[in-house]
């Protein structure tokens, strides 16, 4: 279903502060579209650990490359969901596929590693990706919350 | 005593409290993503892994904890605990902040409170 809205588009060069460049971005926009502040908050902490990962983890010059951020509102009375596209010049990373680290019981065995994709995985609906011509294409999607009717 | 260490550029602060000698509060606040995390986070480490004590890590004011920052809790917990101390955590209870520690599991390692009085009473107890 076509959105009822234009996407917006965010070219970033990743560093810690485009980091905080993007979350005002992200917000501002979701802000002008009625976005609840719980999706808000929820969609930010993805967006920041999917790009704190890029930045961690991302080979000599790809931070040199563009990401680009895509926030489409969907159709909030058709179901569509919010999303937002994150498209990265790095190496092949499907965060999809990625094993998730065992749940902690004991803190002295509890490890520090792959934090990042666990909140992503928490806190989005869904998550899909795909590699597209050498660039990694990752979209995060949140449902709307159902309106109550009108009475 | 209070000790406060504010970075008015990146909006994190980390300060401490010192209830005699073995109970300690340290209270951070604001953004704690990487920008965030890069001015405390030595002090972090500093305030509540330095030696074996009971240590309440007041989060009520940090309007969102990236993984970087949980990493660090982590490991500063887990060095307090090797030298015979221990760590809780303080949330406002529903924040997005208690979702993240709720769905990162870390709940399950470092107690977790809502109420200042009760936390501090709970370390007090195991010191």
């Amino acid at each position: 279903m076509a959105a009822l809205t234009p996407a917006d588009e965010l070219h970033i060069q990743p560093d810690p502060e485009t980091l905080r460049t993007a979350s005002l971005w992200l917000a501002e926009r979701c802000r002008q579209r009625s976005v609840p502040q719980e999706l808000i908050d929820r969609l930010d902490l993805c967006l920041n650990e999917v790009l704190a990962n890029l930045i961690d983890h991302a080979g000599p010059g790809v931070l040199e490359i563009p990401v680009e951020l895509v926030l489409d509102p969907g159709d909030r009375r058709g179901g569509t969901p919010l999303s937002l596209r994150v498209r990265d010049g790095g190496a092949p990373f499907d965060p999809t596929a990625a094993p998730s680290p065992t749940a902690p019981t004991v803190l002295a065995e509890t490890g520090i590693g792959g934090l990042g994709l666990v909140m992503v995985r928490r806190f989005c609906d869904e998550m899909h990706y795909r590699r597209v011509n050498d660039f990694n294409e990752l979209t995060l999607l949140l449902a709307w919350p159902q309106e109550t009717p009108d009475r | 005593m209070v000790d406060p260490t504010e970075s008015p550029a990146t909006g994190s602060s980390i300060r401490h409290e010192d209830h005699g000698d073995d109970l300690r509060t340290v209270r951070l606040a604001g953004r704690l993503d990487m920008l965030g995390m890069e001015p405390i986070a030595l002090k972090f480490t500093s305030l509540t892994a330095s030696h074996a004590q009971q240590v309440l890590v007041d989060l009520r004011e940090v309007s969102f904890l990236a993984s970087i920052g949980i990493r660090s809790i982590v490991s500063s917990a887990r060095a307090l605990e090797s030298k015979g101390g221990r760590m809780a955590l303080l949330v406002a209870p529903g924040s997005t902040v208690e979702a993240t520690l709720t769905s990162t599991g870390i709940s399950e390692v470092i107690p977790i409170h809502t109420e200042e009085a009760e936390a501090l009473a709970g370390l007090g107890a195991a010191g």
